[in-house]
């Protein structure tokens, strides 16, 4: 961030927090905070403002914690709150020396508008949670109250989550109304496949009891059990919902200590080997850095009965696999792994058990991590959903280094996360040395706000990737001088810190360049080779400072969709991903045009369409809404033909007022339609 | 003491005793009219240093366990008694018993608990590791008078050794998460009981306070190779200073 970005955010922050408690503004919006020793004048001014609103309790320390890897250093986590209230997403970290603060860095929300005294109760909001899911209360404690930003502006909220059939949802509904707001997964899943063992030796930590073996680590700090449910789908889902505890016959279990079953032997081993990942790379006491147990579930359903479940099953129990934050033993989180397909039940396809990839394992642990830090969450409108994904990508990537030989083989370790699930192998798998190879981007402009996590979440992991490696990235040409792969550890370091110790729970993908790039400075100091090399990949992916607006339409070029668009649309059809993202200021939308060209380049459509419309098409990543906040995004898919012409191009033309009154016009590049 | 300095020092003995022998001959009698000999005495004896390789299963995977045995000094005693056959030429049998307990140093290095193929290097010394030999030594006997009450013998023959002998087996070690380095703590050690066949040859030179009563001292090398395990083979016997009393009859 420029010193006058950074001056200007302050200057912003600290005007509308001194008027907050006194009158709240129409003009609510996010404002990212990113203040470091670079700018000593802007840091000490956050800094003093930061124990302002502690003092005045806006601000209140969610965790205090000793840094593992640099001396003398320390990182307090706040949470926002309005008027008592806590904002969700509003939460700032501060570093600190004993010299004073080094940076700190968040998301909080200003001028907040919504009052704070609710027309539901508590009880009736667990029913509105329950109903707006289809599904039964899930939770002790009552539902929360909350402030929730969505890209249409801040709403009063209560914030529960809801059992469903297949799994838990966190869900938001409206306050006053019990209107559903937003719902998403507790289940962190991802693409995979996978069955048994490559027939690799390992070693299996267990404890000794009654005559038998349980897959129970005696040794580790932390426990670590792995859980064999049996193809007990009922039992695995009550347990993760917490309704029944798990007892002894739920641990795996071997009457000799010579392991047979390669799904449980993988599990649990790879389970410790990321505890000791943590451990011996970061300083890293296990997925809270405090020995928070560590519950993996396996088998819970059987491979044989894949033939019968219901797509719904064979997506999250068989060819997936999943961390939820809130489930298991003490409702303190858990990891499920899919069973895996066998092989011909997917033309040619064996998909192996899920615990078959190292890599899978750990950056399903991985999200413990994140859940127990800068608790990045899962909100579509955001860039944290995909944020936690790519980190999850780059640290299960990483402990398969830290634990394996580099090589292309099963059971070793390469820049293709989820390799091992499938023979033939890297079928359900994500490239970060080339995310193209895999059809995913490797550049901020090919984002699909809205859209599967996983797949945004690869231009992060190609960032991380260039750091260490070097190269050149395919769409901008940019060359990145890599670490090398032998100092991996300086840009992992890097990276993990800035996950856990300097990134609020609401980062986008500026503000973690930000974070990363502050955090190689403080481990290897500043115009070291780390930084050099994290800020040179950012550049290269197109990941910076979020100042202005922009306007993408992708993919470009983009062939002729199989899927229907509706009834009345010829053949040839595209279907384009719009988004609309704007910088530091809220945007009010007045109108949008829509230019469609030939194959030459000539118009032959134009039309102009109102902010009202604006409204109605994009609500992809959001409530529809003509007003995108500061930091956020717009979202729509649209299906367009060219009156049967085969190919040509479109362009999207936006018109908005930002938060000074100014109209400022911006539209996407002009994205090809080319034929099949 | 090694092997050749011992047989160095049975040399000496036996060649002092072969020329006093011809200047006493021509003042005494060389006849030796006693019909047997016996004798108690107490003994000195350096082993010989050996090591051993095993290969125990610890945390699944084979350790590898290098033991030193160094050289040990076993006191012992031994008793003999032979009988003369023709003229100075006797037939005996001598049976020595020697036990010490000593230390051994190890290097080791110890399979991770968690990891194939990251072995922990560790070192120490084991203790209280018992070494006995009992050696059964079958002599033919030179009995050589020098003066009436001085008498020098040479013996040798075949001996049969009985050897136990504490060997490691296996180590502890004390260690802590992540159980990346350990430091040795103990050893395990087992005893190992083999008999094996050698030789044995000597000298002896005696006092006789009386007629049929006096003092000497011997020297003696004996040897066999035992072989205790198949990774554990040692030298038995070795040289042995003694002293004590002697009988004739």
């Amino acid at each position: 961030m420029s010193d006058k970005l950074q001056s200007f955010c302050w200057l912003a922050l600290a005007v509308t927090m001194a008027v907050m408690p006194a009158a709240a503004s129409a003009q609510g919006r996010p404002t990212a905070l990113a203040a470091t020793r670079a700018d000593a004048d802007t840091l000490r001014a956050t800094d003093a403002l930061i124990d302002d609103l502690v003092r005045s309790r806006a601000l209140r320390v969610r965790s205090t914690d000793t840094d593992p890897l640099v001396a003398d250093r320390r990182h307090e986590r706040f949470d926002q709150f309005h008027r008592g209230v806590r904002i969700v997403g509003g939460d700032v970290t501060r570093q600190t020396t004993s010299s004073g603060t080094v940076s700190v860095f968040g998301m909080m929300h200003t001028g907040i508008d919504v009052g704070v005294d609710p027309a539901l109760s508590a009880e009736r909001a667990r029913d509105a949670i329950a109903a707006a899911v289809n599904g039964r209360w899930f939770g002790e404690r009552d539902p929360e109250l909350v402030v929730l930003p969505l890209s249409d502006g801040y709403h009063l909220a209560y914030a529960g989550q809801a059992a469903t059939s297949l799994d838990i949802r966190t869900v938001y509904v409206d306050a006053n109304s019990g209107a559903l707001l937003e719902e998403y997964s507790d289940f962190i899943s991802d693409i995979g496949s996978g069955k048994g063992a490559y027939g690799d030796d390992k070693k299996v930590s267990a404890r000794s009891a009654s005559g038998t073996f349980l897959s129970d680590d005696p040794l580790r700090p932390a426990a670590i059990t792995t859980y064999d449910m049996k193809g007990n789908l009922a039992r695995t889902m009550a347990i993760l919902n917490r309704q029944v505890n798990v007892t002894t016959s739920d641990v795996g279990a071997d009457s000799d200590n010579v392991w047979t079953d390669p799904t449980l032997v993988d599990a649990h081993v790879y389970t410790g080997w990321y505890y000791d990942y943590l451990f011996k790379r970061f300083g890293r006491r296990g997925l809270d850095g405090n020995n928070l147990r560590m519950a993996v579930f396996t088998h819970p359903v059987r491979q044989q009965d894949i033939a019968s479940a219901s797509n719904d099953v064979i997506g999250l129990y068989y060819i997936n696999a999943f961390s939820c934050g809130t489930c298991g033993p003490d409702g303190r989180g858990a990891i499920t792994l899919g069973e895996g397909a066998p092989r011909n039940f997917f033309a040619g396809i064996e998909v192996k058990p899920f615990s078959a990839a190292f890599d899978v394992v750990a950056h399903e642990l991985t999200h413990g991590v994140t859940a127990n830090s800068s608790r990045l969450n899962g909100f579509p409108f955001s860039e944290a959903g995909a944020l936690n994904e790519a980190f999850s990508d780059i640290f299960g990537v990483s402990a398969a280094f830290f634990q394996l030989p580099a090589g292309t083989a099963p059971v070793t370790a390469s820049y293709v996360q989820g390799r091992d699930l499938t023979v033939p192998a890297g079928l359900l798998s994500r490239s970060m040395a080339n995310p193209a190879s895999t059809r995913d981007p490797d550049f901020y402009g090919q984002r699909n706000i809205g859209g599967d996590p996983h797949f945004n979440g690869t231009i992060i992991t190609h960032a991380f990737y260039l750091a260490i490696e070097g190269g050149t990235n395919r769409t901008s040409g940019l060359p990145v001088t890599g670490v090398g792969a032998a100092n991996r550890e300086q840009v992992e370091k890097s990276f993990f810190r800035a996950l856990t110790a300097l990134m609020p729970s609401s980062s986008t993908f500026a503000l973690t360049r930000l974070a990363t790039i502050q955090s190689a400075r403080d481990l290897y100091g500043a115009g070291s080779a780390p930084e050099r090399a994290i800020t040179q990949a950012w550049d290269a992916v197109g990941v910076l400072e979020r100042t202005v607006p922009t306007a993408a339409l992708l993919p470009n070029p983009a062939s002729p969709s199989t899927s229907s668009c509706g009834a009345g649309v010829p053949d040839p059809h595209w279907i384009l991903g719009v988004t609309v993202s704007s910088g530091t200021s809220s945007l009010q939308i007045t109108q949008w045009t829509f230019d469609l060209f030939d194959a030459r380049g000539a118009s032959f459509d134009h039309e102009v369409l109102s902010g009202a419309q604006f409204a109605q098409f994009f609500n992809s990543c959001g409530p529809g809404s003509p007003r995108v906040l500061a930091q956020n995004d717009a979202c729509s898919a649209i299906c367009v033909n060219l009156n049967g012409q085969s190919s040509g191009s479109a362009q999207i033309g936006l018109v908005a007022i930002d938060e000074s009154g100014r109209t400022i016009t911006f539209s996407t590049p002009r994205t090809a339609m080319v034929a099949r | 003491m090694s092997p050749t300095a011992s047989l160095r020092l049975v040399a000496a003995v036996a060649c002092t005793v072969a020329v006093l022998a011809p200047v006493s001959a021509r003042a005494q009698p060389t006849s030796w009219t006693d019909r047997g000999y016996a004798a108690v005495n107490g003994f000195y004896q350096p082993t010989v240093g050996f090591s051993d390789l095993v290969r125990p299963i610890q945390s699944a995977e084979a350790a590898q366990i290098d033991t030193s045995y160094g050289v040990n000094r076993l006191p012992g005693f031994d008793a003999g008694a032979g009988v003369r056959l023709w003229r100075n030429l006797a037939f005996g049998v001598d049976i020595g018993r020697s036990s010490k307990s000593s230390s051994a140093s190890i290097n080791a290095q110890v399979p991770h608990p968690f990891y194939f193929n990251r072995p922990r290097p560790v070192s120490g010394d084991a203790t209280g590791l018992t070494r006995s030999e009992t050696a059964i030594n079958v002599e033919a006997l030179v009995m050589l008078p020098i003066r009436p009450r001085w008498q020098a013998a040479l013996f040798g023959g075949p001996t049969w050794f009985m050897v136990d002998q504490d060997l490691v087996t296996a180590v502890t070690v004390s260690d802590t998460y992540p159980f990346d380095t350990a430091t040795f703590a103990s050893a395990a050690a087992v005893r190992q009981s083999h008999s094996a066949a050698g030789f044995n040859l000597g000298g002896d030179l005696s006092f006789l306070l009386r007629p049929h009563v006096g003092l000497g001292f011997d020297v003696r090398y004996s040897r066999a190779t035992v072989k205790l395990t198949d990774t554990a083979t040692l030298v038995a016997g070795g040289p042995h200073i003694g002293g004590g009393i002697r009988f004739r009859f």
